[in-house]
């Protein structure tokens, strides 16, 4: 894994999440971020399609051969092998500063 | 509330609306991303509905502000990614370019000698006051006069030059950048001038000469370099940068040292009480010599770099 994607932002990390879980479109990937942060993300469709762009660029994520038939807001991202070992070393760097957080305030408790 | 008919329209408008401002984005991403962000926008727009008007207002400003900021990200991403090529430079013109360079540049820089005499004839010494302020270093009569001319024929020649393969948009952009350097360089060359007459008035006239040629040179590297950044794809200074500042400083030691020694086997003092007429002549001729050796410099550097593309990184629109 290349350390020079990471950290990803905020934004990223979110809409990759929800690409990882199954392929999605735009609408439910707005849908998505907003469920799991409880209402206090939601992209706008400049900031969704934007980090999508990089994404697609960085060979993290795949975009769904246009289907005539689908209309196109149907149109689904997947995550490729590179994205999801983007996310899970993203994911294992949360985790080392989680806890070093955790340790962290157990000291200060019990300090 | 509001009626549902006036609300559908209303609602139509600003899909309209939104749908323009999606073409700010370039024109790959706008063939790519814009039919599923309209069809998006008009879902969500669906569903803000709910919320009332003051949540459909939040949501097309926010909307609205993301494709604006959005459209200004990928334009700014797009200009840092590979250069993209925007023409290349192929032989137009039956006219070698240094030999028409020449022409061009020596009539131009000619023309532009002669405007600055009759602007002197009519008002008076065209020497910048040495206790003029830093903006009439650039904005002096002198300047105006001369360096602008200068400049406008730098433009024409070097449109010339560099040929009319290229777009004439981006052409006069990269002409413009090239005389901004010559205009500028002039400008601060006067100001300094000025400054060094103010401080070091007793000093060698000789010394002044060379402070010039020392300028043009500069000049000369300058405009060389916008040369080399927009020939190739390096942002280092090379050959062209080099070849440019070396042919404006040759150009203007070739040029004045011709007038000075002209005037010293005439037994006209060189530095002379200004307007002189013998002056003028001669210095119309300075002109012309400078203005071929910098035709022929520049159309040198056009046919080296013949075939070569050039790199929108510069010229960009």
């Amino acid at each position: 894994m290349d350390d020079k994607n990471l950290p990803l932002t905020e934004t990223t990390f979110l809409i990759l999440v929800s690409i990882a879980k199954r392929p999605i479109h735009g609408y439910g990937i707005i849908n998505d971020v907003m469920a799991v942060t409880d209402g206090r993300v939601e992209l706008s469709a400049g900031t969704l399609y934007g980090a999508l762009k990089r994404m697609l660029e960085n060979g993290w994520i795949v975009r769904d051969e246009v289907d005539r038939k689908k209309p196109r807001e149907r149109i689904e991202y997947r995550i490729s092998r590179k994205g999801r070992s983007v996310l899970n070393a993203e994911i294992a760097r949360l985790e080392s500063i989680l806890q070093v957080s955790q340790d962290l305030a157990s000291v200060a408790r019990e300090g | 509330m509001w009626p549902e008919k006036d609300k559908s329209e209303v609602m139509e408008m600003i899909k309209t609306i939104y749908c323009k401002l999606l073409r700010l984005y370039p024109a790959v991403f706008y063939r790519k991303f814009s039919g599923e962000m309209a069809a998006l926008f008009a879902s969500r727009l669906e569903d803000v509905g709910e919320r009332g008007p003051l949540g459909i207002v939040f949501f097309i400003t926010r909307e609205f502000i993301g494709a604006l900021f959005g459209s200004i990200r990928e334009r700014l991403n797009e200009l840092k990614r590979e250069p993209r090529c925007i023409g290349r430079l192929r032989n137009t013109s039956r006219i070698d370019p240094r030999i028409g360079g020449a022409i061009l540049l020596s009539i131009g820089f000619g023309l532009a000698q002669g405007t600055y005499f009759l602007v002197a004839i009519s008002g008076g010494p065209m020497m910048d006051h040495p206790m003029m302020d830093l903006l009439a270093g650039f904005l002096g009569r002198g300047f105006l006069a001369l360096m602008l001319p200068e400049a406008l024929a730098l433009v024409i020649g070097s449109v010339f030059i560099f040929g009319t393969s290229v777009r004439a948009r981006k052409l006069l952009f990269m002409s413009l950048m090239v005389a901004s350097c010559y205009v500028i360089g002039f400008g601060l060359q006067f100001r300094s001038s000025n400054l060094f007459g103010q401080f070091f008035l007793n000093v060698d006239k000789s010394i002044w000469v060379m402070h010039r040629f020392v300028w043009m040179a500069m000049i000369g590297l300058l405009m060389g370099y916008v040369l080399e950044v927009a020939l190739s794809r390096k942002w280092k200074p090379g050959m062209v940068t080099l070849f440019a500042g070396s042919s404006l400083f040759a150009a203007d030691v070739i040029g004045y040292g011709s007038f000075a020694l002209f005037n010293l086997v005439m037994g006209i003092p060189i530095f002379g009480p200004w307007p002189m007429p013998e002056y003028y002549y001669l210095h119309a001729l300075q002109a012309i010599v400078k203005g071929m050796i910098l035709g022929i410099g520049l159309g040198y550097i056009r046919k080296s770099h013949q075939g070569n593309v050039l790199h929108r990184e510069v010229l960009t629109e």
